[in-house]
């Protein structure tokens, strides 16, 4: 997921194991969903992002392991 | 079932749904309720009635699947089969994401009943819910309700009345586990919710300029100042116009009774020494004169300014926000951006901070957020003593103690990550919406905070006046004092007597910040003496709750870890302040 704030897209994959799938997909994140950015805190820091209008923040690592299609 | 036990009902969900709030509806019981998730680390138990039958009703910490990432969402996991019931409590404007738990809850075969719980916030956000398609999906009983002011409890008393009385045995399911639970609640969405378009409210606009980083940090200072203002004008003010006149007032009887009692232990330990003739609040370590003035004019009020403030900023919401703002700096302690949240808590006690450990994922990130909140967090108590015996000599005594302590904190920090093994994963969390934080709620909060202080912290500080009086008697203060003289002369700078605060700051740091008073000591010597206060060891109630969090062998590892830091903080400061 390598978005700019306001940018929406759709989830294509995760690129992880079970384990990390399920964390996500049971706080919401999943395949198929429209995610939009709403902010990025510098130097490698976290995003925020919005999925059915809830906000979630996660590590600049687990971002990455998203893999999104932009629309 | 054998005997007539209690049935044991279990209230479980994602987090910060409003499982609290219902306990609290259902038992009449008064619980901590919050706006992050993660508030409820531990379970807590309560007894209700359902049609005069007593039942115990159990608060699980809230969980996102029956899969633990931490040991809170551990606990909470490990409580599932103990129910008789469960009470799934789900978030009605975030079904979907909730609805996984539900199916999975549902397969373990336990009578259920769902709660929808922020039924009315759905009309906001444009939700509509088909109640009945949605019962007849899950079959399980559904009750919309509204916890915060308990519309829909009936009907969830009524319904839980029922799933007692129908059937002693729990229905057995016929239905196999769905295998693809995601595509099952795509199908129940699509069938039982329709969502409008809204356009963002004002609050989800402050929402975003909260998180952004431009906009973000200048916020949170202004936040932090702000509050830091106001918890220092309230504390001030109840001082000043509450607690000293009724002090002085006191005065008189105080010192008719002195003159009643004639001189002896009797006396030393109610009323204490006596400096030139008169009773004086701070130095003479009697329970009627010290004793008393700590808690309730020195410390209480600050505890009262301090929890309004934290209580507020709590139930708006906020603190999920700046753990996202203050993640960076965190990471480069090995913790991650909530460990914001035990540095608040711990602010007010260093027990619920210690507690709030538990939503870090690993033993690598409990460890230094348990390590670094015990060295450089002081609590409410001490913090209120440091205003109020510093910050007669002028404000800029108050700051270098901060200052140390933020030193102190980042330095260990940035070693620690280090020196200690393991992972410390990235920050991830909900963010909730923000509420506007109701004046009831707050003030009930501050009342309930305000109350356990006043329960625990006063037997130890009567405790703490009564002991500093047998020692002094036994002259063992003294004894403590040569032997100790090495360090806290020798290293530290300060007089040999200061040896006694120690051994009380173990007890309560309020009291031992009062005992330094007497000792005629400069203000940059108290201010090396405070710091070494917070810093050597976390006072006694802190050290039984880390024994049970961190286990005995990290505990003994981190309190070496604390003492070797006030050797060297405190030598440090003595250089830098005192230049010998």
């Amino acid at each position: 997921m390598d978005l700019q704030p306001k940018q929406k897209a759709k989830i294509k994959k995760f690129n992880g194991g079970i384990g990390f799938k399920n964390n996500l997909r049971s706080r919401g994140i999943r395949e198929g969903k429209i995610v939009e950015v709403i902010a990025r805190q510098p130097v490698g820091g976290p995003i925020v992002i919005s999925i059915d209008n809830r906000k979630t923040a996660l590590g600049r690592g687990m971002a990455e392991k998203v893999i999104v299609e932009v629309t | 079932m054998n005997a007539p036990e209690m049935k044991k009902i279990l209230l479980m969900g994602n987090p910060n749904v409003g499982k609290s709030v219902i306990f609290s509806r259902l038992t009449g019981a008064n619980v901590i309720v919050s706006n992050y998730p993660g508030t409820t680390v531990d379970f807590t138990k309560g007894i209700m009635r359902i049609s005069g039958h007593k039942a115990e009703l159990i608060d699980v910490p809230g969980v996102y699947s029956l899969e633990p990432t931490n040991t809170a969402e551990e606990v909470a996991v490990g409580m599932v089969d103990e129910g008789d019931i469960i009470i799934n409590v789900v978030d009605a404007t975030n079904l979907e994401r909730n609805l996984y738990q539900t199916l999975e809850l549902i397969e373990r075969d336990i009578p259920m009943i769902v709660v929808l719980n922020m039924w009315d916030e759905t009309k906001h956000s444009g939700i509509t819910i088909n109640l009945e398609k949605l019962e007849k999906m899950l079959e399980v009983p559904v009750v919309p309700t509204v916890a915060l002011t308990g519309e829909g409890i009936k009907a969830l008393q009524s319904g839980l009345k029922k799933i007692c009385t129908s059937s002693t045995k729990p229905e057995i399911r016929t239905k196999k586990p769905i295998k693809d639970k995601w595509s099952h609640i795509g199908e129940i969405i699509r069938k039982v919710q329709r969502v409008e378009h809204r356009h963002h409210t004002t609050l989800e606009l402050i929402s975003d300029f909260t998180v952004k980083p431009g906009t973000g940090l200048p916020i949170a200072l202004g936040v932090m100042l702000l509050t830091f203002i106001f918890i220092r004008f309230i504390g001030e003010g109840l001082i000043t116009y509450i607690s000293d006149p009724i002090f002085d007032l006191y005065m008189p009887h105080a010192t008719v009774f002195s003159n009643v009692l004639s001189p002896g232990i009797l006396h030393d330990i109610l009323i204490g020494r006596l400096i030139d003739g008169q009773i004086d609040y701070i130095q003479s370590m009697g329970l009627l004169t010290t004793g008393l003035y700590v808690t309730f004019g020195m410390v209480l009020p600050y505890i009262i300014a301090f929890y309004l403030g934290l209580s507020f900023i709590e139930d708006t919401g906020y603190l999920p926000r700046l753990s996202v703002l203050v993640d960076n700096i965190f990471h480069r302690f090995g913790l991650h951006g909530y460990a914001i949240v035990s540095v608040f808590l711990g602010m007010g006690c260093n027990v619920p901070g210690a507690l709030s450990i538990r939503i870090l994922e690993t033993r690598k990130m409990r460890f230094i957020a348990a390590t670094l909140l015990s060295i450089a967090v002081p609590c409410m108590a001490q913090t209120a003593m440091i205003f109020g015996i510093l910050g007669s000599y002028g404000i800029k005594y108050i700051l270098m103690v901060i200052t140390a302590l933020a030193v102190t904190y980042i330095i260990m920090g940035l070693l620690l990550k280090r020196i200690i093994k393991g992972e410390s994963p990235e920050l991830f969390c909900e963010i909730p919406p923000y509420h506007r934080p109701s004046g009831r709620a707050v003030m009930k909060k501050t009342w309930m905070r305000v109350r356990s202080f006043l329960i625990e912290a006063i037997p130890f500080v009567f405790l703490g006046v009564v002991i500093v009086n047998i020692l002094y008697i036994a002259g063992i203060i003294d004894i403590l004092g040569d032997i100790l003289s090495p360090v806290v002369s020798g290293i530290w700078g300060l007089p040999q007597a200061a040896a006694g605060a120690l051994l009380i700051g173990f007890l309560r740091k309020d009291v031992a910040v009062g005992m330094l008073v007497p000792l005629d000591m400069s203000p940059l010597q108290l201010v090396i003496a405070v710091t070494i206060l917070t810093i050597y060891f976390p006072c006694v109630a802190t050290f039984v709750v880390l024994i049970r969090e961190l286990g005995i062998k990290d505990l003994i590892r981190s309190t070496l870890l604390m003492v070797f830091t006030a050797l060297i903080i405190g030598g440090v400061m003595r250089i830098i302040l005192l230049g010998v």
